[in-house]
């Protein structure tokens, strides 16, 4: 009986995160899919959310570990209080991101209204925009779990190190990123999957042009009105291509959260 | 006595002036109350066809009037009209669409939206060389991106423009009838509490009221 008490709970967890997935896929007309798929503003579409979210993610990597690296050996308490201001566009509402990013780069923006009076150029509306949404909302995840994992380092190693007279550039990538390669990896498809699935900022702060700044997700809520086949199918795109990649780095996520 | 409430699902454009009338309606009438919901048409629209509780339904197209009724015989009344203009902050140096060059940031609503729809209608006739930045996914999105600085130019409803005139004027097609939009009006339900509320909105006063606002005859 006292089984049942966890058995149960589990199930209804499951059942809540594979039912509606299950579902989506069942109104799919697979006939139609690779057609839907291919249709311009589809393609346009993926393209542009792969080749953004993959520059997004890159981005991310160069900025975030060695953030992570600087948070997970800091003893202050300013650092302390950094972590939490990057920490938090994790729990903004996409509607408070996108405001913050028009407010940052927009051309009457903090930053954005120099570079418009100096070149008269500005950010929204360009297939930047996407990719700066990106790095914003996936920084957060690259940092997160690579701090976590620099922290769980065993200290001797790094003890040795600095008796060697190793540098700290040296430290950071011959010592430290060598044993944190699975969090890292872990990191890289948060970060990636998130910009992927990224929806209201970057329509807030790109618009929604085809080939430009209609990511995958916008595309798929302005076929609903036109074409539902067609957004049933990216969608269901878009979960496969979501499951394989988690699926491809499968290993990675059980060694970073052993 | 119990209280009826009456829900009524209308297109977002009616926020105001739905939203100014629901406390005058409630305190004149105290056994009703008034449940609103406002979103773009077609998604009010799938609501309702998927068994939204709708009382009353105001559409901006025929189309989603027509996917809410979902082959239901009602009777759809002809409610209001509104149209598409070119809004620009009031101190902007565009006068005529003609000045939409390339080097004006300017956005539309998505073609499949009714926004999207009737500008298309209306740039068709209209010669102008540059495109738009972007197609929004409702006239919401679109209004939000003029008010807020963003963009120079933008395709909206005329209320919309109303009511933010101390910020935004309009500029007109050379065929405004080209870009209008026109409203439909059903009920769904039948009740006297209904009976009672359909008959204010579409009563003279009301549609005075309306008129103010920058909606038109059907």
């Amino acid at each position: 009986m006292k089984k049942k008490l966890l058995l149960v709970p589990t199930l209804i967890a499951v059942a809540i995160i594979v039912l509606p997935l299950i579902s989506l896929l069942s109104k799919v007309s697979w006939s139609n899919l690779l057609g839907d798929i291919s249709e311009l503003n589809s393609r346009r579409a993926i393209w542009l959310t792969i080749w953004s979210s993959t520059i997004a993610t890159f981005i991310t990597l160069i900025l975030g570990l060695p953030l992570a690296w600087h948070l997970s050996r800091s003893k202050s308490k300013v650092l302390k209080n950094l972590r939490v201001l990057v920490l938090s566009p994790l729990v903004l509402p996409p509607t408070v991101a996108g405001l913050a990013l028009i407010a940052f780069m927009g051309r009457n923006g903090l930053v954005g209204s120099y570079i418009y009076e100096l070149t008269g150029w500005s950010l929204p509306f360009t297939s930047w925009a996407v990719v700066l949404t990106g790095v914003f909302v996936g920084l957060p995840y690259m940092t997160l779990i690579c701090e976590s994992a620099l922290r769980q380092l065993p200290q001797d190693v790094e003890d040795a190190a600095v008796i060697d007279r190793v540098d700290e550039f040296d430290l950071f990538r011959l010592v430290s990123l060598p044993q944190i390669r699975s969090s890292i990896a872990v990191g890289t498809i948060l970060s990636w999957a998130r910009a992927v699935g990224e929806f209201g900022a970057t329509l807030m702060f790109a618009g929604s042009m085809p080939g430009i700044t209609q990511t995958w997700s916008m595309a798929i809520y302005q076929y609903l009105d036109l074409e539902p086949s067609v957004a049933y199918s990216l969608a269901a795109t878009l979960l496969i291509v979501a499951v394989l990649v988690v699926f491809s780095v499968r290993n990675s996520i059980e060694r970073a959260f052993r | 006595m119990r209280k009826t409430t009456v829900k009524v699902f209308a297109a977002s454009s009616l926020t105001a002036e739905l939203s100014e009338f629901q406390p005058i309606y409630e305190s004149a009438h105290q056994n009703t109350s008034l449940s609103l919901s406002f979103g773009g048409s077609s998604n009010l629209a799938t609501q309702i066809k998927n068994g939204a509780p709708a009382d009353v339904f105001i559409s901006a197209s025929l189309e989603d009037m027509q996917t809410a009724l979902n082959g239901r015989k009602i009777k759809v009344t002809p409610y209001l009209s509104n149209r598409i203009v070119l809004a620009v902050p009031t101190y902007s140096k565009i006068n005529k669409i003609s000045d939409l060059t390339s080097d004006v940031i300017w956005i539309q609503c998505a073609h499949e939206v009714p926004c999207g729809n009737a500008a298309d209608r209306g740039l068709a006739v209209e010669s102008i060389k540059s495109m738009p930045k972007s197609l929004e996914p409702s006239v919401a999105s679109t209004v939000a991106k003029l008010l807020s600085g963003s963009v120079d130019a933008a395709f909206i409803y005329n209320t919309d423009v109303m009511a933010n005139s101390d910020k935004l004027r309009a500029i007109q097609f050379s065929d405004p009838s080209r870009t209008k939009v026109t409203y439909f009006y059903v009920t769904l339900n039948i009740s006297p509490a209904i009976h009672n509320l359909s008959t204010h909105l579409l009563s003279a006063p009301f549609r005075r009221i309306l008129k103010k606002a920058g909606f038109g005859a059907p």
